[in-house]
């Protein structure tokens, strides 16, 4: 916890070079890693919002730039995020969804409604989806886990309550404005999951893959044996999360013609 | 601020700062490699693996075996200090678990991985602390752009609130019980 950009370059740089690769791009294709304000001092809805103002001013930015070159459309954008970050970028993603109404309307790149356009896939490192789950494997994985102790469960609710007696939402940590996996799925663009079998954040996304194909949509778990909560941002350090990287980047490359 | 150590006895601090003491020693050992290069060298492949092709990496295991002894010294310091000062140690020493990512050797395809060019974002960007990787020049038209969301959304309190709901339970937790010197004090005033 209590995270920032720069802890995260190596899997950055990772994900920029393996992604580049795998679309078939002469280099690392662009990244942009971005800070956010972190709880209490922020609720996760400002954390969202954040991330709808940074989607959006990154996908305007692509557009002019793409115009100025003279090129028949501007480059997709794939959203992904880890651990807390993939809460964020799932609850971005629905409401990316929810803004392009597609629940009812076909998919379209450039929404006429002046929305940013849906990313191309989303990408779901470990995930913490439903932040008060008392699922299974938050139980049994309580000993196995070893990164997420139970202390980091402790101090993330309680800086999330603590912000919660500010800004006053109306059904708790459970609401979809929190936990992504109550909300809806519907409309997302494909998705990709992983997650170690040995964490305990594992039931989010098993529970998250359940409902993403309940919705009719497309999902790819992978469940990994033998590692543990994040183990692709060690890439540089592990070879099971060099693979677990590289998969992650064919997912977005074949995803990006779609 | 309440004094977290208030009522404690003369054995439970001798215990706790004990235990704090191997804590920060195993943490500067930590921090210097020295352990992780000594675990890979005990552990040069999988002792567990039949199947050589499906054995985890030494890299792995060295490494798992890393996280187990932080996981547990960290579970063994909250069982011996109060939360308080299990929050602090998890702020100013556990958090930086993760920069050891920056020092680990590394392997493979990854090594000498690239981190330039990063460049700060300008002010037109609602989150001005942000960086790009490969930023795009003018004219450049890549297929795909990452936009990446890092981990880690909420920071230790310190102190932590009184009345905290803590994980699996939606129970307040229990009060230390009194000790010895403050139940001589209620008998007294009984």
């Amino acid at each position: 916890m209590a995270g920032n950009a720069l802890t995260y370059e190596k899997f950055a740089a990772a994900l920029s070079l393996c992604v580049g690769a795998a679309a078939g791009a002469s280099a690392p294709v662009p990244l942009l890693s971005y800070e956010y304000p972190l709880a209490p001092e922020a609720s996760i809805a400002e954390q969202v919002e954040l991330g709808l103002g940074t989607y959006t001013w990154l996908a305007r930015t692509l557009e002019a730039g793409a115009a100025a070159a003279g090129a028949a459309s501007a480059p997709r954008i794939a959203l992904v995020g880890d651990s807390a970050g993939g809460g964020i970028a799932a609850l971005l993603a629905q409401r990316l969804a929810a803004l392009q109404n597609l629940e009812e309307a076909p998919r379209s790149r450039v929404s006429d409604s002046g929305a940013p356009p849906p990313p191309s896939s989303l990408v779901l490192v470990s995930p913490a989806l439903d932040i008060r789950a008392d699922s299974a494997s938050m139980h049994e994985n309580a000993r196995r886990d070893v990164m997420l102790a139970h202390s980091v469960f402790d101090f993330t609710i309680a800086a999330l309550e603590l912000n919660l007696k500010h800004t006053a939402p109306p059904r708790g940590l459970q609401a979809p404005e929190y936990s992504a996996l109550h909300g809806s799925w519907a409309g997302l663009p494909p998705v990709y999951l992983w997650v170690a079998e040995a964490e305990a954040l594992r039931d989010d996304t098993t529970r998250a893959t359940a409902a993403i194909r309940a919705a009719g949509g497309e999902a790819e778990v992978v469940v990994a044996l033998c590692a543990w909560h994040e183990l692709p941002i060690w890439a540089h350090a592990v070879p099971e999360g060099a693979e677990a990287i590289a998969s992650i980047a064919r997912f977005v490359g074949s995803k990006v013609g779609q | 601020m309440r004094d977290s150590w208030a009522g404690a006895t003369t054995f439970e601090r001798a215990k706790a700062r004990v235990t704090v003491l191997a804590f920060r020693i195993l943490i500067t050992v930590l921090r210097r490699g020295g352990l992780a290069a000594y675990v890979m060298h005990l552990c040069p492949n999988a002792p567990y693996a039949k199947d050589k092709d499906a054995a985890p990496s030494p890299q792995l295991v060295a490494i798992s075996l890393l996280l187990t002894i932080f996981s547990r010294a960290s579970a063994l310091v909250r069982k011996c200090v109060s939360t308080r000062t299990a929050l602090r140690l998890w702020r100013d020493d556990l958090s930086s678990l993760r920069p050891i990512l920056g020092v680990l050797p590394s392997f493979g395809p990854l090594a000498n991985l690239p981190l330039t060019p990063i460049e700060y974002v300008d002010v037109s960007c609602p989150a001005g602390d942000s960086v790009w990787f490969n930023r795009p020049a003018p004219g450049d038209c890549p297929p795909v752009v990452v936009m990446y969301i890092h981990g880690g959304g909420a920071r230790p309190l310190d102190p932590q609130p009184a009345g905290l709901r803590t994980f699996g339970s939606a129970q307040p937790p229990r009060p230390r019980p009194p000790t010895r010197r403050l139940r001589g004090r209620q008998r007294a005033h009984v």
